[in-house]
């Protein structure tokens, strides 16, 4: 008899050690030496969330920065695995989701940086591939007006440069 | 008896219960208001982890985004070994770096796009000294085409024509 109240007093000690567990850990006290998850949500105080790491459903790990409103303005992506031409990198959109900044490496990995103004039309781009380095500065309608490129070998191209005499 | 032994019956299930429990909680399964942990891997339906982040025991917190073969293609990190540099990097599948834009201690901020050989070939940014500046490079590393202005509104455009096309 004594056995079994023994063993429940250990049981019951057990309950209250593990609840105690449960709340700690709902409670955000407890720390996690790893934490694994398919996808990981920052909520604010109205329970939206304004920053989501996923793999998402073609299997693209990606991660989104999400503004007061719920626009997407800064989002990471990994889209080797894509089928499209979609590059890996991070782009900053505004509030009307117009991408303005873009920072990625193309399938090969070659870098390339983008600036875009507030109607989509790209006014700064740089990169560097195999072949040469190139530096474009698109007027309001997006057309290169200032280009340069220099080759691998030193060769500097400027195409669209007036010299004067 | 019987009475004890549907009390440790019934105990067992509740520590069965509780113990389901925490291991959904640990499992990333549930929501919590406040997660502390050192690290946080977001995996796919194949249990790859393609994005983590975390912190080391020397002041290093970083975030890498990584594509299904497990090469790393964007980090983000925070005061790293070399200038307590902080920033962000992207990766080629070979592992070299191809675009760096980073902060660091001396107020210094900029973004490097790389060639295959983690080679500079496009710089731009803000020198601690104040100065906006691009610069593009030939395969040897050397300059040929710069372009800056200074704090004091000066500004300096020299290009190594030798090669000037």
């Amino acid at each position: 008899m004594q056995d079994i109240q023994k063993q429940i007093q250990e049981l019951t000690a057990q309950v209250e050690a593990l609840q105690v567990e449960i709340e700690e850990l709902k409670s955000g006290d407890a720390t996690f030496s790893n934490l694994v998850c398919n996808q990981w949500q920052v909520l604010d105080d109205k329970g939206m969330p304004r920053f989501i790491a996923k793999v998402n459903e073609w299997g693209v790990p990606e991660m989104e920065c999400v503004d007061n409103d719920g626009n997407v303005r800064l989002s990471f992506e990994v889209s080797k695995m894509r089928s499209g031409i979609s590059p890996t990198g991070i782009t900053w959109h505004d509030k009307s989701g117009e991408v303005r900044l873009s920072l990625t490496t193309s399938r090969d990995g070659d870098p390339y940086v983008a600036f875009y103004d507030k109607n989509g039309k790209q006014r700064i781009a740089a990169t560097t591939c195999s072949s040469y380095t190139s530096l474009r500065m698109g007027d309001k309608n997006g057309i290169p007006i200032i280009c340069a490129e220099v080759e691998r070998d030193g060769t500097i191209k400027l195409p669209n440069a007036k010299f004067e005499s | 008896m019987n009475n004890y032994q549907d009390q440790i019956t019934q105990l067992a299930l509740v520590i069965k219960s509780l113990r389901d429990e925490i291991s959904k909680l640990r499992s990333g399964q549930s929501r919590f208001n406040n997660l502390n942990c050192y690290g946080c891997d977001v995996v796919d339906k194949e249990n790859r982890t393609l994005i983590s982040c975390g912190t080391f025991e020397n002041g290093e917190a970083n975030m890498i985004f990584s594509d299904k073969d497990n090469n790393s293609r964007i980090i983000l990190v925070t005061q790293t070994k070399h200038d307590h540099e902080s920033g962000l990097y992207l990766l080629d599948e070979a592992g070299n770096y191809r675009v760096a834009a980073t902060t660091n201690l001396s107020g210094h901020v900029g973004i490097h796009l790389m060639d295959s050989d983690e080679m500079d070939r496009v710089r731009l940014g803000i020198s601690s000294d104040n100065e906006a500046y691009v610069n593009i490079s030939d395969d040897a590393g050397d300059i040929r085409i710069e372009a800056s202005t200074s704090d004091d509104g000066t500004f300096n455009l020299p290009i190594r024509d030798e090669k000037l096309v």
